[in-house]
């Protein structure tokens, strides 16, 4: 539990929750029987019924929710109400950063909690300096430049530490991405491909690291220019020479390919080098890769020679490396047929 | 056409069997377990429990294990003024709630107890300028929420309603895909099964289909099963029984279900099935629920397992409520 709820006596006993008449929860036709540890939380609801009934406005209901809140990180209904008593009251919205701060690293996979870290650092960066209404960060004053930078490192900061507990955390992607995009064009899009490549470094099948590689390269600031795509192309090589089997980068390295509209062929050479590594031999994203490489060469070139090909590929992939998804590998060689090839 | 699968599945000889009695039996007890706290902690969630167990039960061909007449006094008291129904008595509103109260009701066959036209209000106001759908009035979105809204309208035969605007959704759905020819819970959003689900499922409700390309996402599905026959939801991580439905009902909303080995995964769920208390876990060996149990259950009446109800891969419904519905057209 949190720090400041370590007095003993619980909150219903205490004289400012006298006036305040229970609801037992209304819950069909049996009847109940909990046993201790569960009546401290059906009371704790109680009180939450009554309050949450007159739908009072006070800093007692606040309290309350975060009792409940820090029980039941995932009663929705509660939450919602906590962000109307933060508008009512007129918190001070950093002391709510802290502990959803806290509360994150409690439960990291909760809905509720990365969504109302997202509502509040909207409602803290709608005015002030750091507002990303209609100045982009260029024709800021180096002073608000500084200040919007400061905001979207502490977000970014607070996120990387609950990727450093779980670095596939589905919730702290997608609030890393709203993150970016929320505060527009900045310096922080450059910097993330030097934190993505940490992580790559640390786990290189970070599946997420990876897309979040996409997102960058292909959404940020400086867009997909050719010198990007081949410095790209070359770091993924890299990494596929270090892990062939590795499902990641060959998707990413095909991804990268086609968004910038470059044929497959461009890495056919890279490709066919690594059938003389005897690891790599057996990736099965390998000859996939070389299958999808033969195929469209087959089809431009109209070649049987290509077709055969093409055909090993699929064979070698449905008997020998990748026999789980024969069905598969073998309608793709059956695709083959279809090539018109020159007599 | 029989409501049963047939029995002309290849199955694994040593595979254990489905325990269908006692799986029924740990249904039922969900609700007598009160003096859990686990049974407390997820009240916002019994409402959608209780989908997962009714459909559950269905599919394993025994729809009146639990009381309707209960259910249905309950699901009402579930839904607010403004149309929605919440996760428990006295919990807001939310899309994902309403759409399993809605799933309920249609499977029992009991709509005439609720206020439908209000449940279209609340439902068609959720949409937001971008396509999205909101799950509640706090502003969440994910492409998990536009499935709800779809899937809820389209069983209401009510995707016809002016308010909404339908080729936004669309829109929407082909901005989160993804390189790799997934789709993420919104653009940018890294692929992830579940989400690919909510998103096929979308555009096939929507008749949208041919903005995915069928290879490519078949290829990257089947791709999710690993060498022990189960299926993950992403590259490199562990394989899941829930995963058998978003998987499968992708692969077979693109008519690709042969493409994985479907008596791997038969083996790998029945592995998952708790043979002392029965259910189903997320993996073998571990402690069962009732989402797995009902994923794992409509998971193995997909790969046709004998003795099944047949069940809708869109809707995650017994088909012949699908087709009792007239909505048997969408796939």
């Amino acid at each position: 539990m949190d720090s400041d709820q370590q007095d003993d006596i619980p909150f219903y006993e205490k004289p400012e929750w006298a006036d305040v008449v229970p609801i037992p929860q209304d819950d069909g036709p049996n009847p109940l029987v909990p046993i201790a540890y569960t009546k401290e939380y059906s009371t704790t609801m109680d009180y939450f019924r009554a309050i949450s009934r007159s739908q009072e406005k006070s800093q007692r209901a606040l309290d309350l929710t975060k009792i409940v809140i820090e029980q039941s990180p995932s009663h929705y209904t509660v939450w919602h109400y906590r962000q109307r008593l933060l508008e009512a009251l007129s918190v001070d919205l950093s002391k709510e950063l802290d502990w959803t701060q806290w509360m994150i690293g409690e439960n990291p996979k909760s809905y509720q909690i990365w969504h109302h870290r997202q509502v509040v650092i909207g409602r803290l960066s709608a005015g002030g300096a750091t507002s990303t209404s209609t100045i982009s960060y260029r024709d800021l004053s180096e002073t608000q430049q500084k200040t919007k930078r400061e905001t979207v490192q502490v977000e970014l900061d607070f996120i990387a530490s609950a990727l450093a507990d779980d670095a596939k955390n589905y919730h702290a992607w997608s609030y890393r991405q709203w993150v970016l995009s929320y505060f527009g064009k900045g310096p922080w899009w450059d910097e993330e491909l030097a934190y993505i490549d940490n992580l790559l470094t640390t786990d290189i099948r970070n599946n997420s690291a990876w897309n979040q590689r996409f997102y960058v390269v292909t959404l940020g600031p400086q867009g997909l220019t050719d010198e990007i795509v081949q410095r790209e192309v070359q770091y993924t090589k890299t990494k596929i020479e270090r892990t062939p089997n590795n499902e990641s980068p060959w998707v990413y390295l095909s991804g990268i390919l086609n968004k910038a509209k470059h044929p497959l062929s461009e890495v056919k050479e890279f490709c066919e080098g690594l059938l003389e590594v005897p690891r790599a031999n057996f990736s099965s994203f390998l000859h996939s890769t070389l299958l999808d490489i033969y195929e469209q060469e087959a089809k431009v070139q109209k070649s049987a020679e290509i077709v055969n090909k093409a055909k090993g590929e699929a064979v070698m992939l449905a008997e020998k490396v990748d026999t789980i998804r024969s069905k598969y590998w073998n309608w793709r060689k059956d695709q083959l047929k279809d090539i018109v090839v020159d007599a | 056409m029989s409501v049963l699968n047939n029995t002309n599945t290849a199955l694994d000889a040593s595979a254990p069997e489905l325990l269908m009695d006692l799986h029924v039996k740990y249904i039922q007890e969900l609700d007598t377990k009160k003096q859990d706290l686990e049974y407390w902690l997820t009240e916002h969630l019994r409402v959608n429990g209780l989908y997962w167990g009714a459909t559950a039960l269905h599919i394993l061909g025994k729809p009146d294990a639990l009381d309707h007449e209960k259910i249905v006094e309950y699901l009402v008291k579930c839904q607010h003024d403004n149309g929605g129904f919440g996760g428990h008595i006295d919990h807001d509103s939310h899309i994902l709630s309403t759409l399993s109260a809605i799933q309920v009701l249609i499977t029992y066959d009991r709509l005439d107890a609720i206020n439908v036209d209000k449940v279209v209000d609340y439902v068609v106001s959720l949409q937001n300028e971008d396509g999205s759908f909101s799950g509640d009035s706090w502003g969440e979105t994910d492409t998990r929420f536009i499935f709800c809204a779809m899937n809820c309208l389209s069983l209401l035969k009510r995707l016809d309603d002016k308010r909404l605007n339908l080729p936004k959704i669309i829109e929407y759905i082909v901005r989160c895909r993804n390189f790799d020819g997934g789709f993420g819970n919104s653009p940018g959003g890294e692929s992830h099964a579940a989400q690919v689900y909510v998103c096929v499922g979308t555009l096939t409700i929507l008749g949208a289909l041919h903005h995915v390309d069928v290879e490519q996402l078949g290829s990257w599905l089947s791709e999710r099963q690993l060498k022990c026959g189960g299926l993950n939801g992403r590259p490199e991580k562990m394989e899941d029984v829930c995963y058998s439905w978003w998987v499968l009902s992708s692969l077979s909303m693109l008519k690709r279900v042969h493409w994985i080995d479907g008596a791997k995964l038969t083996r790998f769920i029945l592995d998952s099935q708790d043979s002392e208390t029965g259910g189903i876990a997320d993996r073998p060996g571990n402690m069962p629920d009732i989402f797995h149990t009902n994923f794992g259950i409509a998971g193995l009446s997909l790969l046709g397992y004998p003795g099944l109800v047949a069940i809708d891969p869109v809707y995650c419904m017994p088909r012949h409520v699908i087709q009792r519905i007239g909505l048997t057209d969408k796939h």
